[in-house]
């Protein structure tokens, strides 16, 4: 059975850029896209719901995150339009319509007049299904919602399919926009920060919240499709201990790391370069930091970084968007830096720099206690 | 060889109590998360299971009540963390994985009519994987009188969804007289769609229930996934 997948392309779109060469330019320079309105600092797309209704040839679509979705996936299938016919697609969403739904709702529960075009996309599927009539989608498609790990469960689902002869291409990541039901709900777990987050830093306050949405091809052995990477390992645990909190051991994280590299034929000490979770929280860095050293087992660490000190946490689509970091770092040979830190345990990387890259490591560990690890190379 | 080992339906003359001891975190879940957790617990009694290997959740519409909560929270400027909290879609997987220990894998399929299909082809999948020994499936979906106001504006241009529920079922990768089996699967292209299927997102999940209690043997299927069930 083929335990590795080929990633034949990417889209993306994010605060650091709204394509992949964007993106990869910002990862380069070390520019941060967060950015402060209304006491809020955050990661924002720069493109307006009506820039994307016209980029994407799709102007009825109201909800952001769709929208979103719709120019991401269109930038990852660009390189790959013959085999779209074949093509299964997993997307993921936390918010999906959810951006939409208070413009009915507010109205409705006044018992005045309320459109139903604003709550017409509020299901998480309608997303994906907006893709798959855009895309012309003929298989099996789905939607995965499991917080913060949601898109890299979609890109690991997607290489399982893959791997069992399932289908021998899949399109796999995830989305969601801002939106004010999420920025009141993190705001009432009081965990977000006002200022830049800084990942790993003693000080750290609390996470930014970001938009994006991130796709990735992937294919089988049996077919002809470019590549830009591969993915050779995968694992979701569960830290079963708080709905909010990770144990502080990090026990999930631990368990879906060594899994994943594990499942690679690798062992901790080839992994050359780890994108964290990194939400700046107080509890996940040192949840994740305590997960790493009980994998790493006093070895070493490889250099490491939370490229969510750039774009927020961008929910679903973090997964899939660190995904492709991963994937252009391989490409690149070269590590993303973690900014803002001022002091910590461990010190991440600084500035982008040249390094000879093998495996890269991914972490996402969601709400619930999901966590979910992926293990790239080039 | 993949059994269905146990299998429930929700029982509104169940006690949460009895299976959730845990007061306090009982009296945080909602109404549906705890229709879903009692279905899922009592699958697991059935079966003589404490911890699954794997806990895979289904549910088209997700928690509706707890959505609506902390969306009149935001309208109203009296937003609490908790509704938040139970409004993601993973509740019931994480909330089962708490109480039973389980740190495997757990997913959780939010794709309307086509959620019960992905997570039976999910947990079919994890066992041909070899990985795992069984598989715990729960769907739950709630009918709440917003969704039934929202339903009813729609209803000229779909068909109106009248009711709620939740269904478990623990598959195993083994051979055990007296259980149904799935003798095989396969994703297809072309999606099914039972009438009673429309009542609610996950209502493909009772039909199965339904085929397991009748030992119905043959064909079942739901959206893209078509299982060929046996004695």
């Amino acid at each position: 059975m083929q335990k590795s997948v080929n990633i034949a392309s990417v889209g993306v779109v994010s605060a650091l850029g709204t394509d992949a060469p964007a993106n990869l330019q910002s990862l380069c320079g070390g520019h941060s896209g967060l950015t402060k309105v209304d006491g809020r600092c955050e990661g924002r797309v720069a493109l307006s719901d009506d820039d994307m209704r016209r980029l994407t040839l799709c102007p009825k679509v109201q909800s952001r995150t769709t929208l979103l979705a719709l120019t991401a996936v269109l930038e990852a299938v660009a390189p790959i339009q013959t085999l779209l016919p074949q093509a299964m697609l997993i997307s993921a969403t936390t918010v999906g319509g959810m951006d939409c739904t208070p413009i009915f709702y507010s109205p409705f529960r006044q018992g005045l007049a309320s459109r139903l075009r604003y709550v017409g996309e509020h299901e998480a599927s309608s997303h994906t299904e907006a893709i798959a009539r855009r895309l012309g989608i003929q298989s099996f498609r789905t939607t995965i919602s499991t917080a913060c790990s949601s898109g890299a469960n979609a890109i690991m689902l997607g290489a399982r399919l893959i791997c069992a002869g399932l289908t021998d291409v899949v399109i796999c990541g995830g989305t969601d926009a801002l939106c004010d039901y999420t920025r009141a709900g993190f705001g009432s777990l009081m965990i977000l920060s006002p200022e830049p987050c800084r990942p790993l830093s003693a000080d750290r306050t609390g996470l930014n919240l970001g938009e994006a949405a991130a796709y990735v091809v992937l294919t089988s052995e049996r077919v002809s499709a470019p590549s830009v990477g591969r993915l050779v390992g995968w694992a979701n645990a569960n830290d079963a201990f708080h709905q909010t909190a990770m144990t502080a051991e990090g026990r999930g994280g631990a368990l879906a790391m060594s899994s994943a590299i594990c499942m690679a034929g690798l062992s901790p000490q080839d992994i050359s370069y780890i994108n964290l979770h990194g939400t700046a929280t107080q509890n996940n860095d040192s949840s994740e930091l305590s997960a790493i050293n009980t994998v790493w087992n006093g070895q070493p660490l490889p250099p490491l970084s939370s490229t969510k000190s750039l774009t927020g946490h961008t929910l679903a689509a973090a997964g899939a968007l660190e995904a492709v970091f991963c994937i252009m770092a391989l490409q690149q040979q070269m590590l993303w830096p973690n900014a803002n830190f001022t002091s910590g345990d461990v010190q991440p990387v600084l500035a982008p720099v040249s390094a000879h890259l093998s495996y890269a490591l991914s972490n996402s560990l969601g709400f619930g206690g999901n966590c979910t690890s992926l293990v790239f190379s080039k | 060889m993949t059994c269905i080992r146990a299998f429930a339906t929700f029982d509104s003359s169940v006690d949460p109590k009895e299976l959730i001891v845990d007061a306090a975190l009982r009296r945080r879940l909602s109404r549906l998360v705890k229709m879903g957790v009692c279905t899922a617990l009592s699958c697991l009694r059935k079966a003589n299971v404490d911890t699954p290997d794997a806990i895979i959740s289904a549910t088209g519409y997700g928690f509706l009540a707890d959505s609506e909560k902390f969306l009149v929270g935001t309208l109203d400027g009296t937003a609490q963390p908790t509704p938040f909290i139970q409004s993601t879609f993973n509740t019931i997987g994480s909330t089962l994985a708490v109480l039973t220990h389980a740190t495997g894998y757990n997913m959780t399929y939010v794709h309307a009519m086509g959620s019960v299909a992905s997570a039976l082809a999910d947990a079919l999948l994890l066992l041909s994987e070899g990985s795992v020994r069984n598989v715990l499936v729960v769907a739950a979906d709630e009918l709440t009188p917003t969704l039934s106001a929202i339903l009813n504006r729609f209803a000229g241009r779909v068909a109106a969804h009248v009711a709620e529920g939740a269904n478990a079922f623990l598959l195993t990768a083994d051979d055990v007289v007296g259980c149904l089996h799935i003798a095989s699967w396969q994703l297809v292209d072309k999606v099914h769609t039972d009438p009673s299927d429309t009542r609610y997102p996950t209502a493909a999940a009772e039909r199965l229930y339904t085929a397991c209690l009748d030992n119905t043997v043959g064909t079942f299927q739901t959206g893209n996934l078509s299982l060929t069930l046996s004695k």
